[in-house]
């Protein structure tokens, strides 16, 4: 905090670079406001889903502290479910755009709490396997055993779905909602909304109000303590990740639904911008996470629209260092929802 | 000093490990022992077979294989052996160009290797021939459009910074950019569209050939609208393609392959209201793939895809033979490079044939290179060509495929020999 | 005293003998080893560089590809005719003339100056990177080295027009970089007045000596009072400062050091691979070279050359090689679904495998820091979860 305190010359430089940038942008909404809406309006829905994400990785970082490199493989492997249940494997018939609306409907959330499950057990198996072994161990072991995971992921979904990309069904219409072309918010951006929001509530809901949501809380305040309390740290932790592969497993298929792609190593990229989007806002801190993703989500589309788009990712990470530069523990500081307050 | 003991323990496990190695390795060789005395020769193809483009190059390596079975292992009277190399690290996932140099400097010491198929990536290229190019060992690449590595149009001392021995070793069975670009912009002129927003995936084959798509459109007076270079691994374009809408081209050029998200690209295209109607979508051989079909959807119906050669329906029948004969044999459905491959297999057969018939006996580098140099009005899969002074075909017919019914049609074909 | 030094010197014999033996090795495994070797070694020096960041001072790096790629454009920019604009030559290997007589494009320096420059240019992106960032603490540090990271191979990416100048030749990259020489030696050594692709030997005996210098200095490094200062800001850094030790000082130290060994590595690799492409220079490589450095046992010098080497080994040469012996097993054995197994196809899952099973069997690594094993192990409990060795 000392840090702060002393440089009062950055944050008063930070605020002259972000007011620069709201003007500029400003004055590019005001010249063509549709555009500009529109614009963010994609930023916003990419984001929801880099949020889920993110939410993933801050909810494991909080509780001990390790960066799930597997994470994006396995909201890959969420995805993947999430196609072949939709896709048809012989249970029932493929579920196309030209099903009844019911049927897609049912599919959809069939796929979702499918996925859901999948993910979540596999993000139970990946700690119970490579995580928990190394608790006692130095913290960069287990960093380790999460690129190697991640390589083992990204590989069966190699194995399992070839290399090439592959379609996901087209089951929500890509149809404007609104009249005419000059703000552009298609069916499925409100899908992604619609699904992104009672995810973040009911995680909230579960973090702050029930039993467990406390172990979580004290767990990852003071493991020894919250142990000697008689809470279980071991199921807790478990459950942490179970919540992370859940929140995984959703976002898969939510990805694939939105933008009707997936590939084998479509995690690797979103994982990356995902724990971006968790140190922007203050790894360990849910509600940062959440505004981490919505904030990259539209940092990007304004940077294709407004700067080009080769240097798109380069004005993503060179925000990220410039938060942390002025801001070392995130925007909204770290661990302060999980916890009940910094460090 | 227990460390030490310990680090000397360590090092004789490690040394007993490679003995064991070594005894698995055992009896490797360099494969040139059999097919009787100084009879046989060696030839290596170098493909990048890890990652995203193991689903090409293994169609690669199988049709290697067929040509040479087809002759029953045999040029003239001379065997020859075949190994495939690998170009790519299982941890990049893609070519490694550390790789690419160690193939080829170690083909450059085995003096039983006559001839090169590949490589892959043009980016590899650049790395192999100037170290294959002292070997005095020939080349024939199936896949590489880059035009600096033959001919003036990239970089202005390409390409003899190429060749340190100033003698030329490489040449492609593919169409380089400057006639693939070249064809894009005579596609854009029949069909009366004058501005183009020019999009490219990054990568050498893309860049290289957006840049030579623009060089040709600019000359035959289309307004370039725009120029954006595409993250591959990005999830979605939407907003690209709502900057793109907004700036109403007439067309779109796609610089790229397929692995880089063509498919995401044709959906937000379409998705940001520029159906394939309005806004033409023009694309290379790169993305020439049935499986972009069936990744876009009806989002692929109505684009342009141009393509070095015939499409595999339009075959001579030579080409339509091979295509039955592979699919015969092989599993895996047939790729845009396999072919490629293919002529490039049996061109160097033919030219070791030749040489070897020169020789009377397993002929030496020179002789294949001298010989795969004079290749002329070669009847093959790809059509009846020859290659040219700087190793290029002298193919100048280019196919256009347009989506029709979920299926590449022929639409047209464009002779590009008076635009380059 | 003898002990002490008997395994190393015998080691060091071993490795300057190498490329005697190599053609031994090649009669047994059909394949020699030398370039494999000279790759391997680009690595070590890497993990070495690297060590000094993790290992020493304790700092995460995620983005360390970063200055192994700034070195390789060093020599890039200064052994090539990238910059046309001009033509410039001192003491290079290279020719200085066209074929056509005239000036070369391009500036050529030599080699060796150039490794000394690149090392210097790339400590001082070390500090131009570590000073605003040092602040932060622990893992804020690695995800802003792995922003760095990101970054600058995307820049060099997209460096073919700033503003219509042409830095980094874009994706296409710089090539037909000069080789290296020793032009002053006598004409009955050809290939070491300029080395060439054919011979090898050079190319090793120069990674060679640039590795034993990195471990040399790195020994020095981790025995004095600037690595003692390291391992103090690592454990405690309020407590360090309380000292009298200036942690900012102490970690730019590490980080400027770190670079330059990095950079070093890529000049060496630029020249000898003699051409160079932003897309080699992914986070796939930071990942890789950490992986080494914990892999082999952080801060353990030994430990992480052999991390290295076994890593690097397996990525490079082993896990091509599984494929050939399977097929010969499957061939031998007349088991079809060997001989026709599609390995390749699985390397991810065995390297994953590899680094999940190791991590488990040796969590400190290989050959393990004896000191932080120490510091780890002292009052341990079972049902401690505390991370004892956090950054």
């Amino acid at each position: 905090m000392d840090s702060i305190k002393g440089s009062s010359w950055q944050s008063r430089l930070a605020v002259v670079l972000i007011a620069i940038l709201l003007v500029a942008l400003l004055i590019q909404a005001v010249a063509n406001p549709g555009q500009f809406v529109s614009q963010l309006l994609i930023g916003i829905t990419n984001g929801a889903i880099i949020a889920l994400v993110a939410l993933g990785y801050t909810l494991v970082y909080g509780i001990i502290e390790l960066i799930n490199f597997a994470h994006g493989d396995n909201f890959m492997i969420g995805s993947f479910v999430g196609l072949t249940l939709l896709a048809g494997f012989g249970i029932f018939a493929p579920i196309s755009g030209d099903s009844g609306t019911f049927i897609k409907i049912l599919g959809v959330l069939l796929a979702l709490v499918v996925a859901m499950v999948v993910c979540g057990f596999v993000n139970v198996a990946i700690e119970r396997i490579a995580y928990k072994p190394l608790r006692n161990s130095p913290r960069l072991a287990v960093l380790i055993t999460a690129i190697g995971m991640s390589f083992i992921l990204q590989n069966i979904g190699l194995v399992w779905k070839g290399p090439a990309q592959v379609p996901f069904p087209e089951l929500i219409s890509s149809a404007n909602i609104f009249p005419g072309d000059a703000i552009i918010f298609r069916w499925k951006d409100l899908f992604v909304i619609a699904a992104t929001i009672p995810l973040l509530l009911g995680l909230s809901y579960f973090i702050k109000n029930t039993k467990q949501g406390k172990a979580m809380r004290a767990v990852a305040q003071d493991k020894e303590a919250a142990a000697m309390v008689g809470i279980n740290v071991n199921r807790t932790i478990s459950i942490t990740f179970l919540l992370g592969g859940i929140l995984a497993g959703a976002s898969g298929v939510m990805f694939g639904l939105f933008n009707g792609i997936t590939v084998f190593n479509v995690g690797f990229t979103q994982g990356l911008y995902a724990f971006t989007a968790a140190v922007l806002g203050g790894i360990g801190n849910l509600t940062g996470a959440v505004v981490g993703g919505f904030l990259i989500g539209i940092i990007g589309s304004m940077a294709d629209q407004y700067i080009g788009v080769r240097w798109t990712a380069i004005v993503i990470f060179g925000v990220l260092v410039l938060v942390l530069v002025f801001r070392p523990r995130g925007l909204l500081g770290d661990r302060s929802a999980v916890q009940g307050g910094g460090e | 000093m227990r460390r030490v003991r310990r680090v000397g323990m360590l090092a004789a496990m490690g040394v007993a490990l490679a003995l064991l190695i070594a005894g698995c390795g055992g009896g490797s060789g360099s494969g040139d022992s059999g097919g009787g005395g100084g009879d046989s020769v060696k030839i290596v193809s170098d493909l990048p077979l890890q990652g995203a483009n193991r689903a090409q190059t293994t169609t690669m390596v199988n049709s290697i294989k067929l040509a040479l079975e087809e002759r029953k292992g045999k040029a003239g009277d001379v065997t020859v052996e075949y190994e495939s190399l690998d170009d790519a690290t299982a941890q990049s996932g893609q070519w490694d160009e550390a790789k690419c140099a160690e193939n080829a400097q170690s083909a450059a010491q085995d003096e039983s290797i006559v001839g090169w198929i590949g490589p892959f990536n043009s980016g590899c290229a650049a790395v192999e021939i100037p170290i294959l190019n002292k070997a005095g060992l020939g080349m024939i690449s199936p896949a590489n459009t880059y035009i600096g590595l033959t001919k003036p149009g990239g970089e202005s001392d390409e390409p003899d910074k190429y060749y340190p021995t100033g003698e030329r070793n490489y040449t492609r069975v593919i169409v380089a950019d400057d006639k693939q670009g070249a064809a894009g912009a005579a596609l854009m002129e029949e069909e009366g569209l004058q501005s183009v927003y020019i999009l490219d995936d990054k990568e050498t084959y893309g860049k290289g050939l957006a840049d030579q798509f623009q060089k040709a459109a600019e000359s035959a007076g289309i307004e370039v609208i725009g120029r954006e270079g595409i993250d591959g691994s990005a999830s979605n374009y939407r907003s690209l393609m709502n900057k793109i809408a907004q700036a109403q081209p007439d067309a779109i050029y796609f610089g790229g392959i397929i692995e880089n998200n063509a498919a995401q690209i044709l959906k937000d295209k379409v998705g940001a209201g520029m159906s394939n109607e309005d806004v033409a979508f023009i694309g290379p051989d790169g993305i020439f793939v049935d499986s972009l079909i069936e990744q876009a959807g009806d989002a692929s119906e109505g684009i342009y895809v141009t393509f070095g050669g015939l499409p595999q329906s339009e075959l001579s029948d030579k080409g339509k033979e091979f295509v039955k004969n592979y699919e015969s044999k092989y599993d895996d459905s047939i790729q845009p490079y396999t072919a490629y491959a293919y002529e490039a297999a049996n061109v160097m057969l033919d030219a070791i044939e030749r040489a070897a018939e020169e020789a009377g006996g397993a002929p030496d580098r020179a002789a294949v290179l001298k010989e795969i140099k004079a290749t002329k009005d070669y009847d093959g899969v790809l059509g009846t060509w020859s290659f040219d002074e700087d190793g290029d075909t002298s193919l100048t017919e280019l196919s256009v495929q347009k989506v029709e019914g979920g299926k590449f049609k022929l639409d047209r074909v464009l002779d590009v020999k008076d635009l380059v | 005293m003898v002990k002490k030094y008997a395994l190393p010197v015998v080691l060091i014999a071993l490795a300057f003998l190498f490329p005697l033996i190599d053609p031994l090795l090649e009669a047994v495994l059909g394949k020699s080893l030398l370039f494999s070797a000279i790759v391997i070694a680009v690595y070590v020096m890497l993990a070495l560089g690297l060590n000094i960041v993790i290992g020493f001072a304790g700092l995460l790096d995620l983005g360390f590809v970063a200055f192994y790629a700034l070195g390789a454009y060093v020599t890039g920019w200064l052994a090539s005719s990238h910059f046309k604009q001009v033509s410039f030559s001192f003491l290079s290997a290279a020719p200085t003339e066209t074929v056509s007589g005239n000036a070369v494009p391009g500036i050529h320096i030599s080699f060796w100056i150039i490794l000394v420059l690149a090392g210097a240019f790339t400590a001082l992106c070390g500090i131009i990177i570590g000073a605003p960032t040092l602040r932060l603490r622990g893992d804020y540090l690695a995800i802003v080295t792995l922003g760095f990271g990101e970054i600058i191979p995307r820049f060099f990416q997209n460096g073919d027009d700033l503003g219509g100048f042409n830095l980094t030749n874009g994706t296409i990259g710089i090539k037909a970089i000069d080789s290296p020489g020793l032009p002053f030696l006598p004409d009955s050594l050809p290939a070491w007045q300029q080395f060439g692709t054919l011979n090898l030997n050079p190319w090793y005996y120069t990674i060679l000596i640039l590795v034993l210098i990195t471990v040399y200095i790195n020994i020095r490094l981790r025995d004095s009072r600037l690595g003692r200062a390291w391992i103090s800001v690592r454990e405690d850094e309020t407590a360090a400062a309380a000292m009298g030790i200036n942690p900012v000082t102490t970690k730019l130290w590490a980080y400027a050091l770190g670079a330059t060994f990095g950079g070093i590595a890529g000049a060496f690799y630029g020249a000898f691979i003699a051409s160079i492409f932003p897309t080699s220079f992914s986070f796939n490589v930071s990942i890789l070279v950490l992986c080494m450095v914990i892999l082999g046992g952080m801060g353990n010098i030994y430990g992480v050359i052999l991390g290295a080497i076994a890593l690097q080994g397996l990525n490079f040469y082993l896990l091509p090689q599984i494929n050939t012996w399977v097929h010969r097993i499957g061939d031998a054995v007349g088991s079809p679904l060997l001989s026709g197994a599609d390995i390749p196809k699985y390397n991810f899952f065995i390297f994953g495998i590899i680094l999940v099973l190791m991590m488990l069997l040796r969590p400190e690594g290989i050959i393990p820091n004896r000191q932080r094993q120490e510091e780890l192990h002292s009052g341990d409990d079972d049902q401690s979860i505390t991370d004892a060795a956090r950054a």
